[in-house]
């Protein structure tokens, strides 16, 4: 097995809604990222893979438990950290007044890269992701599929070691997201560590070395997509994953009952 | 403060400064349209409804004083659209440079988006006024020190804004019972002198209001001292509003955005 390449340890997140009520996002999550896989965090919506994508890129801080990187809380030195990681975001965030080009040239200058590794790595990943034909056009004019490739190009700009993906497939249509499957391949061979959070089943069984299971802010498996299914006697991961949702209803059905005992 | 956050958020402003070159030539013409109109007005006009004959230079020096309090309005609106929305915000809170850092590289853009249009306004004034604004009355070392201040105080006063309006159906609001009393009782049309001969427990209590401090001082600076608070007043309140809005602002941003 790799090395660790981050520890998340003891991780809870509570946050207010907008009714006020404290709602908890995570519960006392751990978790090991080994160098170099693609590690895909499963679950419905809001059982808490976007917050916890969120707190490993350093967008939120977490309310208790810490984030180990080199050995060290990332807390400790935050700037170093993000050095090394990529985040793609669900949404769109990009600069709509600039060119895919001239995004791609200032997401550079904020990683201190040169004017000649801006040029070569703008090259490479224009080429990568299909998007010459878009180089000079603004960036609001690009459809769904375009705009999440841009958004990838522009998160593996600075050659990141760890790489965020928050549902980077949502909304695209199907030979869009086989395209983006191969880009996300391709990482993995360069080495990159890959964090995928995705609720398509399809795609975490076809590009993930290990799943996870999230559920209601805890998480349950951690294991490859082989194993699960050899596990739950399954053939495919999307069996498995109804199969754990079932079983994750049924113990928190015993639970409430245990507990009005 | 870390060598990267700096490095990062000049890169952040130049990246600003490529996206304005586009759009500049738009926003010079609206402000030589809402310039001209009122120092004309003010400077030809209303003289002979009995105004002072010198009141256009005075109108002039508090309309480039204030041209970046107008424009408080839309970047916070901007601001808020895009927390509520997409979100390019959080783009630039995961990269290599201190939460702090991010806040104030926006308040630096808006200084500096807002101080490149308002020094334009000197020579379109210039032209307009001709004789009655003598240039050689300017002291320009103090204008090189009060003028990026007045932006700043804009730019940390509108990020404040930002961090304490919770919807964008507010800004109107905003505008009605903040916005307008703060320019109208700051001494846009009048000196603070003017206001102590009225009442000087006016004149007092108007000295709470930022916008006097920047009327004040940016007319000490450009119409000689006689007449207005002293500069060094001026200057160093305004500094102390800075502070206060800016440290206050950064406070509830990661507060809301719930940054590190």
């Amino acid at each position: 097995m790799s090395k660790s390449f981050i520890s998340i340890k003891n991780i809870s997140k509570s946050y207010q809604n907008s009714k006020k009520e404290l709602k908890k996002a995570l519960k006392d999550v751990s978790l090991d990222i080994f160098e170099g896989e693609i590690i895909a965090l499963l679950g419905v919506n809001g059982a808490g893979k976007t917050t916890l994508s969120s707190i490993l890129a350093s967008l939120h801080p977490p309310t208790s438990g810490d984030v180990i990187w080199n050995g060290k809380s990332i807390y400790k030195d935050i700037i170093s950290y993000r050095k090394e990681i990529g985040f793609c975001p669900q949404k769109p965030n990009l600069d709509k007044l600039l060119s895919i080009e001239e995004n791609l040239y200032f997401s550079g200058t904020y990683y201190g890269l040169s004017k000649k590794e801006i040029e070569a790595r703008t090259e490479l990943l224009i080429e990568n992701l299909s998007l010459s034909s878009y180089r000079k056009s603004s960036a609001e004019i690009l459809s769904g599929g375009y705009k999440q490739r841009f958004l990838i190009a522009r998160t593996l700009m600075h050659n990141p070691k760890f790489v965020i993906l928050d549902e980077p497939t949502v909304g695209l249509d199907a030979h869009i997201r086989r395209q983006l499957w191969d880009v996300i391949k391709e990482l993995k061979k360069q080495g990159i560590t890959v964090l995928l959070t995705t609720h398509y089943l399809d795609e975490a069984e076809v590009l993930s070395d290990r799943v996870c299971f999230i559920h209601e802010g805890k998480i349950y498996t951690i294991d490859s997509p082989e194993n699960l299914k050899k596990k739950y006697q399954k053939s495919c991961l999307e069996d498995v994953f109804l199969q754990f949702l079932d079983d994750s209803q049924k113990d928190l059905f015993q639970k409430s009952e245990n507990v009005d005992e | 403060m870390n060598k990267s956050s700096i490095s990062v958020c000049l890169a952040l402003l130049k990246r600003d400064l490529r996206v304005f070159r586009k759009e500049w030539f738009g926003k010079f013409i609206d402000s030589i349209f809402l310039m001209a109109t009122n120092i004309i007005i003010f400077a030809y006009f209303m003289p002979l409804m009995g105004l002072k004959q010198d009141y256009g230079v005075f109108f002039l020096i508090g309309s480039i004083a204030a041209y970046g309090f107008f424009d408080v309005i839309s970047k916070i609106t901007t601001l808020i659209a895009d927390i509520k929305g997409d979100r390019l915000i959080s783009y630039n809170l995961t990269l290599p440079m201190s939460t702090t850092m991010s806040f104030i590289y926006i308040a630096s853009y808006w200084a500096l988006n807002s101080a490149i249009l308002t020094a334009m306004l000197f020579p379109i004034g210039k032209v307009i006024l001709f004789n009655q604004w003598d240039f050689s009355i300017i002291s320009y070392p103090k204008l090189l020190i009060f003028y990026p201040t007045i932006h700043l105080f804009y730019a940390f006063f509108a990020l404040w804004l930002t961090a304490t309006i919770k919807q964008i159906s507010q800004v109107s609001r905003v505008w009605l019972r903040v916005v307008n009393p703060i320019f109208m009782f700051g001494g846009f049309f009048y000196s603070w002198q003017t206001a102590f001969t009225l009442s000087p427990t006016v004149g007092y209590l108007l000295l709470i209001n930022p916008m006097v401090y920047i009327l004040e001082g940016m007319r000490a600076v450009c119409l000689g001292q006689d007449g207005f608070l002293p500069f060094q007043y001026s200057f160093l309140a305004l500094w102390g509003f800075i502070i206060f809005f800016g440290v206050d602002a950064i406070r509830r941003l990661r507060k809301i955005l719930d940054c590190i």
